[in-house]
């Protein structure tokens, strides 16, 4: 097995050399090599960057060579430090606004020739994904796997097929996660043109699958598209880590403090805590707001800083501190929108549950299901309900709710292990 | 060891309010008071204050740019109470400091001016539990200190109500003059009054204080507010104005109460035992938070860098004329200091050296990351002292980076504001203070009959509004001049457009009102600025009268300088066909609604649609 580690000093520049002993190797059809691509993977924290780690190791035994494709702006030494190819131009600074992001052609052809759109960010990405299969000399032994797909990756990728004869195009998995497949500049409805040229591609004789990362959002891809769809939640890597002994009971809100996620609730929520746990027992830890949104929510976010045992966290946390975060709680809380999360999985949820965490989340999201199959937290519907869970779990000896997340990450790694391994034979 | 000089104001010579503050500094420096006097002029001896290797200037915060341009390594404690109403310009001037804030809403205004700041929380000792004051009944203590602010044993009265047994008020306001203007009632409702002056020393205003079990803050806001987390440590239930520092320790209803002083009604203080309970809990946990940034504060403080002094002229400027613009307060110092920063600004700013090896880079990179995370820079091609002006045009996305909510998708000519408002941001480095802007908007409206009759565009947070007249008939030109309430130091810009109606096009579900094709903003700083109200006007200019600017529009994004990219926009669709205004926006339009016939999404007013047709069938 060889995992790609940039040489020391790479520029980590766009032109990386065709390796002629890969190239001779996956002309034979021997080596196996699989291409994990993400180009919104543009930042060293975050969930994307260890996502691609987790699933680097996860694929490991099966695969010859894996070699993880990020984003250009994801930066030279990070990318080296993490094992993964600078690649792809950035191509959603308006949704997501990174550091060097802005990259844009200055070709003014917006118009495409067929159904498909060909403005500047279509042609960038389909360009980036040929660079990528002639570099490789990718060949049909060959997988692409979009762990987290985008519009343009997607788009882009198709596009890029739709170039190569279908008998040496490497084989495609895709993950749908529901959050940048809809991010289109120029389609107005992003997934139905996905989900066709998908389906055009594969009629074409290429070999694409497609999975999703909620049970929710599998259905309703498969409803909604007539779309073969598997679903494939997170694999769980991080090793589990015992709850934390002495001290509070700690629970922890992760992620940039977005309203999506449940923000503006975190206040009656450990109010009603408060009142209930009258002696401090409980602890809470929250990433705060971006600087954007905090000048606008400055008393709310005074009051948080005012109420007792919440420790306020900067919005943006390295991957150790994030690491830090969930090894030191016994809990997360996601009292996340259901506009926007009734099909979506949660990142913070697959943590949680690699590390052996309690989590108290909104029912009817796309991952509720999976808490209340895995047993490993609670649902609940008011901000109240929050609060009792919350004082329910940390009254419960520490003994039982460790017993209770092992159990669920047990079944949870095996479930997820079965999954893939399925779809990886489906693949062949 | 390092010496430090320890600024303070004189007034905390004998309050000693700053002693566990300069207690945790003689932990790990050597630490020299001076005192000042903020009403006098101040003459300090350079000589004296060269001796030590860093100075550290509690409340005085305006004196920072003295020191800072003689090239002192400077910390400044900055107070809510005495700092948050300062101009940015204030803070601007401060630059190169490190600050230690007590205050978080403080902390986050100087933190997003891109100062160095860190944000620590102060707690003391609790007393032991078994010392809590009993609650068998609400007996309030105030020091009446800024009566005329409306926190008076009245306010007390409508605030506890009947639920109030007996009020302890300390009649010494801070102003003499008011100590008769509000002179204290012998009693309220059935609850007694007693009034005290002066106390002998300082137990006997403790034994007061045990009296009483509910603690009424003196005042509006807080530097870090002593008394109230000491009333907090001592478990009575504190009461207090909703402002910083107040709302930064009491959760409303949790750990205290707070109130505002124009809408106070009795409340019910049923609770009262257990708010302040958790009250005095909040300081018990929060002392060991306090003990533990002990190191932080000190690491932080150690590492303020030196910066090159400022030249001769600046500093004799400073030192004959800072203190008393700061005294006479308002328009004159912000003047003075707007005439200074351009000097004390390139000077931090050329020293990024310094600030690489001072900052924590953790802290400075997350900063870093967040800001250019949401503002991405405009480069401004040309700027002098009197003007910059970037230009932006919005044709095939070029723009996109800079747009945030209110925009459809990207069109070949601009991008339409999908709603009724629509919103930009961007961050341009536009080198002195900014007092007005001048925007200009190319927009089209979807239909050639279709009118939009208003608009409105926010600044910042600045709102200008005036009835405008755009239709499809081809873009117009919209001027809109917006004079800033303060001059800007602030380099990141965020525009909102509002419009007063949409249209819903056949076959497009879309509702939409403007398209915008192309937005020059001229900056200009406070000596052309113009102080009258916001004003929109000039509407319908004719397009060959648009700025050259955007008659070839272009944009440059970029993170930073050094990773500048270029995305260069196309001339404009209008701009090859400049005959003659009405030419050029019917050129323009037969484009849009060539586009149209190739994308179903873009909506044609009948007029435009037929007009197509017809150009279809020749």
């Amino acid at each position: 097995m060889r995992v790609d580690k940039p040489a020391n000093g790479s520029n980590g520049a766009l032109h990386f050399p065709p390796d002629p002993a890969i190239r001779h190797s996956a002309s034979r059809g021997t080596t196996r090599r699989m291409f994990i691509c993400d180009p919104i993977c543009v930042l060293p924290f975050g969930h994307n960057a260890p996502a691609m780690a987790y699933f680097r190791s996860f694929f490991q035994p099966d695969f010859d060579r894996i070699v993880c494709c990020v984003g250009l702006p994801f930066g030279r030494d990070a990318a080296a430090a993490n094992g993964f190819r600078q690649h792809f131009r950035y191509l959603y600074n308006d949704v997501m606004p990174v550091d060097g992001g802005a990259e844009a052609s200055a070709d003014t052809n917006a118009d495409g020739d067929g159904p498909w759109p060909n403005d500047a960010s279509s042609r960038t990405a389909t360009q980036d994904y040929l660079r990528l299969i002639r570099q490789e000399a990718m060949g049909r032994h060959d997988i692409v796997f979009l762990p987290s797909a985008d519009f343009y990756s997607v788009h882009g990728l198709v596009q890029a097929l739709r170039q190569l004869p279908p008998s040496d195009s490497p084989r495609v998995l895709i993950r749908l996660i529901g959050v940048m497949e809809n991010a289109s500049h120029v389609v107005l409805d992003p997934m139905k043109h996905l989900c066709a040229a998908i389906e055009a591609a594969r009629r074409g004789g290429h070999r694409i699958l497609v999975a999703a990362e909620t049970p929710v959002y599998a259905n309703h891809l498969a409803a909604s598209f007539d779309l073969d769809v598997a679903m494939l939640p997170y694999p769980l890597l991080a090793d589990a880590m015992p709850l934390p002994g002495a001290g509070p009971f700690v629970v922890a809100s992760a992620g940039s403090a977005r309203f999506d996620k449940g923000f503006l609730d975190l206040l009656p929520i450990i109010r009603e805590v408060r009142r209930l746990d009258r002696g401090l027992d409980i602890e809470f830890r929250i990433q705060g707001l971006t600087d954007r949104h905090i000048v606008h929510h400055q008393p709310y976010t005074s009051q948080l800083y005012a109420m007792p045992g919440v420790v306020l966290l900067p919005a943006v946390l390295t991957h150790d501190e994030m690491g830090e975060l969930y090894a030191g709680c016994h809990a997360v809380v996601l009292p996340y929108e259901h506009s926007v999360y009734q099909m979506r999985g949660s990142a913070v949820l697959m943590e949680a549950i690699a590390y052996g965490r309690h989590a108290i989340a909104r029912g009817g999201l796309g991952f509720s299901c999976q808490i209340a199959y895995y047993q490993n937290g609670a649902l609940c519907s008011t901000n109240d309900e929050f609060a009792h869970a919350i004082v329910e779990a940390a009254r419960l000896p520490t003994e039982v709710l460790q017993r209770r997340l092992t159990l669920a990450r047990t079944r949870y790694q095996h479930d997820t292990a079965s999954a893939y391994r399925v779809w990886m034979e489906k693949c062949q | 060891m390092t010496r430090v000089l320890f600024v303070d104001h004189a007034m905390h010579r004998a309050t000693e309010s700053s002693g566990f503050f300069t207690s945790l500094l003689e932990t790990r420096f050597e630490v020299s008071r001076l005192y000042v006097s903020p009403n006098g002029r101040h003459a300090f001896d350079w000589q004296f204050v060269a001796g030590f290797d860093i100075v550290v200037l509690w409340q005085m915060d305006y004196l920072a740019p003295l020191f800072l341009a003689r090239g002192h390594r400077t910390v400044v404690v900055p107070m809510y109470d005495g700092s948050a109403g300062l101009p940015q310009v204030h803070w601007a001037c401060a630059a190169g400091a490190g600050f230690v804030n007590f205050s978080r809403a403080l902390h986050e205004r100087v933190r997003l001016l891109g100062l160095d700041s860190l944000l620590v929380k102060y707690f003391p000792e609790a007393v032991a539990e078994a010392e809590l004051p009993n609650f068998d009944g609400l007996r309030a203590f105030l020091w009446q200190r800024r009566p005329e602010d409306g926190i008076t044993a009245d306010l007390v009265g409508r605030l506890l109500g009947s639920q109030m047994d007996s009020l302890h008020v300390h009649n010494v306001p801070d102003d003499p003059a008011m100590t008769a203007r509000f002179p204290p009632p012998s009693s309220i409702g059935d609850a007694p009054v007693t009034v005290s002056e002066w106390f002998a020393d300082r137990a006997g205003y403790y034994r007061v204080l045990r009296d009483c079990n509910v603690f009424v803050c003196p005042r509006m806001a807080e530097g870090i507010g002593m008394a109230m987390v000491e009333a907090m440590a001592r478990g009575m239930l504190v009461v207090a104005n909703d402002l910083p520092s107040h709302n930064e320790y009491v959760c409303n209803w949790v750990n205290g109460v707070l109130f505002d002083t124009a809408q106070v009604g009795e409340a019910n203080f049923g609770a009262a035992s257990a708010i302040a309970r958790m009250g005095w809990r909040t300081v018990r946990d929060g002392r060991a938070r306090w003990l533990a940034s002990a190191d932080r504060i000190l690491a932080f403080v150690a590492r303020t860098a030196r910066y090159r002094a400022a030249e001769p002229k600046i500093l004799a400027e400073l030192e004959h004329d800072l203190v008393p613009a700061y005294l006479a307060g308002g328009e004159i110092y912000e003047r003075f200091l707007l005439k200074l920063l351009p000097a004390l600004a390139t000077r931090h700013i050329a020293d990024e050296t310094d600030i690489a090896t001072k900052a924590d880079p953790t802290v400075r990179s997350r900063t870093a990351a967040t800001e250019r995370q949401h503002f991405p820079v405009v480069i401004v091609p040309e700027r002098t002292a009197e003007a910059a002006s970037v230009a932006i045009a919005f044709a095939n996305g070029a723009a996109r980076p800079l747009l945030g909510n209110g925009w459809s998708v990207d069109e070949t000519f601009g991008v339409w504001i999908e709603g009724v408002r629509a919103e930009l941001s961007f961050a341009a480095s536009v080198g002195f203070p900014v007092a007005s802007l001048m925007l200009r908007v190319l927009a089209l409206a979807p239909g050639e009959d279709v009118h939009q009759t208003g608009l409105g565009v926010t600044v910042n947070g600045v709102a200008a509004s005036r009835a405008v007249s755009v239709n499809g008939g081809g873009p117009r030109e919209l001027r809109c001049e917006i004079a800033l309430p303060m001059p800007l130091t602030s380099s990141t810009w965020h525009i909102e457009f509002c419009c007063d109606r949409t249209l819903n096009a056949t076959g497009d579900a879309r509702r939409l009102s403007i398209a915008v094709i192309a937005l020059s903003v001229d900056f200009r700083p406070a000596v052309t600025a113009v102080a009258q109200p916001v004003t929109i006007s000039a509407i319908a200019a004719p397009v060959g009268n648009f700025p050259p600017a955007l008659q070839s529009p272009h944009v440059k994004l970029a993170a930073r300088p050094a990773a500048r990219i270029s995305n260069t926009a196309p001339a404009a669709p209008w701009r090859s066909d400049l005959v003659g205004p009405r030419q050029a926006a019917a050129t323009a339009l037969d484009r849009v609604v060539r586009k149209a016939g190739s994308r179903s999404k873009l909506p044609l007013a009948p007029a435009a649609k037929s007009r197509a047709q017809e150009r279809e069938k020749v």
